[in-house]
């Protein structure tokens, strides 16, 4: 169980600005292996409350509580960015090789042999990333977070600007390995129907100084969740609950 | 293919011609043929006075070369993460950036005499500025992003220098080197002629009281020869092996 309370984060006065709040009192939990997409509108802090999570900025105050287990042990982390931040002086193979741990654990070479399969990148495994389509250079970010074998995965709108039928496929695949090695996700987006097709639940920021405004279950199975499955929970989500469309 | 040869041997080749026909029209030995010139040369190779005075020249610009990128790197890689000490210590380099080589030369001698110290000083401070604004600019333009990443997948700070930063600064590093390696060669010969009784420098300056100008152009043709190898063999190929990745 993953316990976040962030209380306040704002970015300190500079030259050019005021001091500007982005997440005032913004609180929930996360279950074990669960997945849960962020919707809010762009701009609303989404990507700073990834980067606290991460660890990458420590200037806030509030509580993250990332303990997986009662032995107070810290997780894996994987990050897949919005850009897919591959090294563009090492190949895709050594990107994804660079990010295990010291020493890397055992079978860790058939676990990112399989990853790589399955992602489709045998083929483009040595080649380097400026070689690679875009599609391509996603996935091998999602090679990399996966084979490091997280218990958390944090997901900051990694399918943002791939052609819809890249962008299903590779959701498809997200899924499949997902359901393979089970973990706790967390995976920003403001693309609702995106969040409909993955996620347990959803949540809803408002604009920034950002907070969750309702939390919703997607409750169609997975399995069957089509574009037509997709469309009724929207009609039925936006006549309950008015204050959504204006979050989109 | 064939354009290839042309083009790597035809302006050598036209530089000769016109050389050899200046040399006949002028008539003078202040304008000694090419092929006189390398017969001098020739001749300084076998009687075995142009390698030694070669050899002590080239040790002490790989002597004060090696020392100018390593401290310049530092201070370079220093002031470009820490914007403060930059700022403080920006019209410091300005100003050695233009001291010219000659002041830093004459006063390296007349403060810490005719040494060999001394000589090396006065070329590492003559290239030191120019290591250091290079690599502050390369410094300063490392990608936010890739931190970022290292970070959160905890890669150990000699991962990051060796594959995320190193890699960043290569370009630099190797525009540093080649910018240096030119400035250095010339100014070496000066810190010589002033000071130093052996080396090309020392060389040139008899030849000059002489006025042997075909001794003068050979040993020119041989230095020039020697900083082409190195930039054909060194220099190149690094830059290649590090810039593969590039579409």
């Amino acid at each position: 169980m993953i316990n976040i309370h962030i209380k306040n984060k704002s970015w300190p006065t500079t030259e050019e600005a005021a001091e500007q709040a982005v997440i005032k009192d913004l609180e929930f939990s996360l279950e074990k292996n669960e997945f849960v997409c962020m919707v809010g509108p762009s701009g609303c802090g989404k990507s700073t409350l990834l980067n606290l999570l991460a660890g990458l900025d420590s200037d806030y105050d509030g509580k993250i509580n990332l303990n997986t287990s009662q032995h107070n042990y810290s997780p894996h982390i994987g990050f897949v960015f919005q850009n897919p931040r591959l090294l563009p002086w090492r190949t895709v193979r050594e990107n994804i090789e660079l990010a295990l741990p010291e020493p890397p654990p055992e079978q860790s070479q058939e676990i990112i042999d399989n990853l790589i399969e399955i992602m489709g990148l045998t083929e483009a495994q040595h080649k380097y990333p400026e070689m690679l389509s875009l599609g391509m250079s996603r996935r091998a970010a999602l090679v990399r977070a996966f084979s490091i074998q997280p218990n958390f995965l944090l997901m900051d709108e990694p399918f943002v600007s791939l052609d819809a039928p890249t962008a299903r496929k590779v959701r498809t695949l997200l899924i499949d390995v997902w359901k393979k090695r089970p973990h706790t996700v967390l995976f920003v987006t403001h693309d609702l129907d995106e969040a409909i097709q993955l996620a347990d639940r959803i949540l809803f920021l408002s604009p920034s100084p950002t907070h969750i405004v309702t939390d919703i279950k997607i409750d169609i199975p997975r399995g069957s969740r089509n574009e037509e499955q997709i469309n009724l929970f929207k009609k039925r989500l936006f006549d309950e609950t008015e204050t959504i469309r204006t979050l989109l | 293919m064939q354009s290839r040869w042309f083009y790597s041997l035809a302006p050598p080749a036209l530089l000769l011609f016109s050389w050899q026909l200046l040399a006949a029209i002028i008539n003078s030995s202040l304008l000694p043929a090419p092929l006189e010139v390398f017969s001098v040369l020739w001749a300084a190779l076998i009687d075995g006075e142009l390698l030694p005075n070669l050899g002590i020249t080239l040790a002490r610009l790989f002597a004060s070369f090696f020392i100018a990128m390593t401290i310049g790197t530092a201070i370079g890689i220093f002031l470009g993460r820490t914007r403060l000490v930059d700022r403080f210590f920006d019209s410091w380099l300005i100003i050695f950036l233009n001291i010219p080589a000659l002041v830093t030369i004459i006063l390296c001698y007349v403060w810490f005499g005719l040494t060999e110290a001394a000589a090396i000083l006065a070329i590492v401070i003559n290239k030191l500025p120019n290591v250091v604004v290079t690599l502050r600019e390369g410094t300063r333009s490392l990608n936010k992003d890739y931190f970022e990443m290292a970070e959160s997948y905890k890669f150990s700070r000699a991962k990051t220098i060796k594959h995320v930063i190193l890699p960043q600064l290569h370009p630099f590093i190797i525009a540093a080197a080649r910018s240096g390696l030119a400035l250095i060669w010339k100014i070496v010969l000066v810190v010589e002629l002033l000071g130093r009784s052996d080396g090309m420098g020392y060389q040139l300056h008899l030849f000059f009281q002489l006025f042997d100008v075909a001794s003068i152009m050979a040993y020119t043709i041989a230095f020039v020869t020697v900083i082409q190898l190195i930039e054909l063999t060194i220099l190149k190929p690094l830059d290649r092996r590090a810039q593969r990745w590039r579409r």
